[in-house]
């Protein structure tokens, strides 16, 4: 239990990540309680054995060198061959399925470690620890298993504010496949319900939950709903149940600091799901496949290019984290600032010894360096150099994407089109029907020019037959596949509702009305650090997107300032500490605090979007989704489903 | 041929029918659009009963879905839906079986006295869904009387009729509270409104 926070006991961080991570480190303890002195396991170097699922919920948050300082020397992963290693726990971090029960068990027989520490990252049914028992008992070596938790994290968070579960997989094709079995489709709730749980119970808290009737979100809020309050039931209203123990203070303080949970299904705005964004973590994550915080980036120096694999945690890198939400044209002015301040530090190294930065080997490095109390300064000057260089080729390649495919313009098209305002329809056209880059008069690849067609598709009421079949047709002679938009045909329908009303008068250049004109001049070249000034130089303009909120803002605006405004008109209220349904106490102060949940998908231009928002009103949100998508892997998710409605 | 549901309202003219009971059998509808489609059929049984005169028989079809009703002189309304298969005389028996059962089970002084949806328990509902989802079974009449719809005075109408005073669905859609956002989207367009059930 952490009791290390600040003075009072309080601990409000509302950071799943932070949470998240507290959890692990109090699994990788091994401590039976604050008071054991009998023997000092933190010390004791450790093994960790983890399955692949819980190898990506570990890697996000917490490095090698972290994983250290929790005593643990060796990862391996279950299924793979693994020596004995005398004298060592072994802490197993696993899911509760059949096929680990079984490599467990085997591991158990092999007589591999001397004491196992059971960790599953969510409850172990009672089948499979029978199952366990059974198994170990053949081989008579259910002693060697000293401990068995269940731990309630089976989610994976990426950011202080946001978290996915990557299960069920495909989940927008799951959510939505018109020929799923009833028992399938129960699966699939279940498996959702279950990790919302575990962010609960991580977290600490017991919301308020909304959620729109007659939806499929409706079914995995009243299972979880019921799922929370049979705890709470079974444990008895003064005991500590699992939210108090994560939470103390949290639990047992009035409803005034109880979040509210929204559950939305991702049908409620598709649009999103496909625009070109525009701010700097997006693009890294919908133009290169950023994927687990981690991009791939192709790195050219000196004529040769070199595949380099960026870690982008914002823990660490306080360049990324000030910069991962802001629009892409300020991140170049951004990293120009960040030279800079690298070049001054170097300087100043320079006069404080007789070295040049490049002169000194950190291996080796010159004694003048420790006796002036400079390693502190070293180490900084060359953490910047490695965000410098990261940050460099990462903007270079998503720059040149963004120039080739003329992605800006999508870019401003598409919230046109998305706040309802004046289109320009010969700019529409152009974009559409032109050629595919790379062809005389080329715009945009084949993919950018459907997502285009999509958003307009499903966010105007009525278009003229004419118009749609001209686009149609030029597509489908540059060779488009055209089933996603035959499947929103069939299934979508407009609604009037998803207008965003202009939030004010266009402000300045950078307003969103169309522009014809090319407003990113692009360097050719890219520059070796050193004359780093040269880029970006050419007048970068910067299209800053108003504040515009998208649709699931709006909704979580309207739930968080208690404005029962017609958006929320056809959603639940549940609490799952009441029992008594028939008369529900409703909130009466506006929720600080929210978890927004999307079933079948998100991204981080909706992500984006809701932070932007909560920084503007002073509020927290954390956003999660069953699965991160990029728009390309979104539509191939769409294109299966049409195979479904022949 | 499927029942879809059985549902029983108290009518007054100018107001909302109030619902007293329903049951569903949507398991014919993909698993994923269930609850939407309870929500439409709750919908269409709700505003087609309550637009319904007193003593009139009336069966309204949309996109291949039928809503069978009537309402009783006390206020007292059922309807069935239904697919366009299935026989309106077995269904408008079943409309009056329902609401003579409900009066048998409950005094017309405790619901009539109610102002918004109470639920009047009929236990034996569910299992009057399953037995009718076979009409034949049902009513062994069937067979004999092929033709009896003519005479039994049954008024088909369309859903455009279903409108008041120039209300078009999509009015009506968005004022009910049965329908669900999504739902609600699908019959803002009368160019999609033929399409509006055809994931049903």
């Amino acid at each position: 239990m952490n009791t290390s926070s600040t003075s009072f006991g309080f601990d409000f961080s509302f950071s799943i990540r932070d949470k998240q991570i507290e959890s692990i480190n109090r699994m990788l303890k091994l401590k039976q309680n604050e008071n054991d002195t009998s023997t000092n396991w933190q010390e004791v170097w450790k093994i960790l054995v983890f399955d692949s699922y819980c190898s990506s919920i570990i890697a996000p948050i917490l490095t090698k060198g972290a994983l250290r300082n929790q005593g643990v020397t060796l990862h391996l992963q279950l299924h793979s061959d693994r020596q004995p290693i005398q004298d060592v726990p072994a802490i197993y971090f696993v899911l509760p399925t059949l096929d680990n029960i079984k490599r467990i068990a085997e591991d158990c027989k092999n007589k591999l470690y001397d004491n196992i520490y059971l960790n599953f990252a969510s409850r172990l049914s009672n089948e499979l620890m029978e199952e366990l028992v059974t198994l170990t008992i053949q081989s008579d070596t259910v002693n060697m298993i000293t401990k068995l938790y269940d731990q309630f994290i089976n989610f994976i968070s990426l950011e202080k504010d946001l978290f996915v579960f990557n299960q069920p997989k495909n989940s927008y094709h799951a959510f939505n496949d018109p020929t799923i079995k009833d028992t399938v489709a129960q699966e699939h709730i279940n498996t959702v319900v279950d990790s919302l749980f575990s962010v609960l119970v991580t977290m600490g808290v017991i919301p308020i939950i909304r959620c729109p009737k007659n939806s499929t979100a409706e079914m995995i809020s009243l299972a979880l709903e019921k799922k929370i309050a049979q705890h709470v039931q079974q444990t008895g209203s003064g005991g500590a149940n699992l939210f108090s123990s994560n939470n103390e203070m949290g639990s047992q303080l009035s409803s005034f600091y109880r979040p509210v949970l929204v559950i939305l299904d991702r049908n409620i705005d598709l649009s999103v799901m496909l625009h070109h964004p525009w701010t700097y973590q997006a693009l890294a994550h919908d133009i290169l496949s950023m994927n687990m915080n981690k991009v791939k980036v192709d790195v050219n120096s000196s004529g040769q290019t070199t595949r380099q694999t960026y870690d982008l945690d914002s823990s660490l890198d306080t360049f990324w984290q000030q910069n991962s939400g802001v629009a892409f044209p300020s991140v170049a002015g951004d990293i120009k600032t960040h030279i800079n301040e690298y070049t001054e530090q170097t300087n100043q190294l320079s006069q404080m010894t007789s070295y040049n930065i490049d002169e000194i080997d950190d291996l080796k490095p010159p004694k003048e360096i420790q006796t002036k109390g400079l390693g502190e300064l070293l180490t900084q000057i060359r953490a910047k150099k490695r965000s410098i260089d990261l940050h460099t080729n990462l903007a270079t390649a998503l720059m040149n994407q963004i120039k080739d495919r003329q992605i800006d313009y999508f870019f401003a098209m598409e919230e046109a089109i998305i706040t309802r305002s004046l289109v320009d329809k010969k700019e529409l056209a152009s974009l559409i029907t032109s050629p595919i880059q790379g062809e005389s008069g080329g715009r945009g690849t084949l993919e950018d020019k459907i997502r285009l067609l999509l958003i307009y598709f499903l966010s105007s009421k009525s278009i003229p037959t004419s118009e749609m079949e001209q686009y149609e047709d030029s597509l489908k002679k540059m060779g488009a596949d055209l089933s996603s938009l035959d499947y929103f045909k069939k299934t979508k329908a407009f609604n009037d509702s998803l207008a965003i009303v202009n939030s004010g008068p266009s402000s300045g250049a950078g307003g969103s009305t169309s522009k014809t004109t090319g407003f990113i001049q692009m360097i050719t070249a890219y520059q070796p650090v050193e004359s780093f000034t040269n880029m970006f130089s050419q007048g970068v303009r910067s299209l800053l997107p108003k504040s515009k909120d998208l649709f699931v803002t709006r909704i979580v605006e309207s739930i968080m300032d208690l404005k029962n405004s017609p958006l929320e008109s056809d959603f639940h209220y549940l609490d799952p500490k009441i029992t008594n349904k028939s008369n529900i106490p409703k909130r009466a102060t506006p929720f600080k605090e929210a978890i927004v949940f999307v079933v079948g998908g998100g991204n981080y231009v909706e992500y984006q979007n809701l932070q932007d928002f909560s920084k503007k009103h002073n509020k927290k949100i954390i956003y999660g989704s069953t699965e991160l998508l990029t728009s390309n892997e979104f539509l191939q998710q769409v294109k299966s489903l049409k195979e479904h409605l022949n | 041929m499927h029942v879809y549901s059985i549902s029983i309202f108290k009518v007054e003219p100018g107001q909302n029918a109030i619902l007293l009971n329903i049951v569903y059998d949507v398991s014919s509808f993909s698993f994923w659009y269930r609850n939407e489609v309870r929500g439409v059929l709750l919908f269409v049984s709700r505003e087609t009963a309550g637009r319904t005169s007193v003593g009139e028989r009336v069966s309204m079809e949309h996109a291949q879905k039928v809503c069978h009703t009537t309402v009783g002189s006390n206020g007292l309304s059922a309807a069935v839906t239904t697919d366009s298969e299935y026989p309106s005389r077995v269904a408008h028996n079943l409309v009056r079986m329902v609401m003579e059962k409900f009066q048998i089970a409950h005094q017309e002084a405790k619901w009539k006295s109610v102002q918004k949806d109470t639920e009047f328990p009929l236990p034996e509902l569910e299992g009057i869904l399953l037995k009718y989802q076979n009409p034949q079974e049902a009513d062994p009449m069937l067979n004999l009387q092929k033709n009896l719809e003519e005479t039994m005075g049954i008024v088909k109408k369309t859903v455009e009729q279903l409108g008041q005073r120039g209300e078009r669905l999509e009015d009506i859609a968005a004022k009910s509270n049965d329908l669900n956002f999504q739902s609600k989207a699908f019959m803002q367009n009368s160019e999609r409104l033929n399409k509006c059930c055809s994931y049903m």
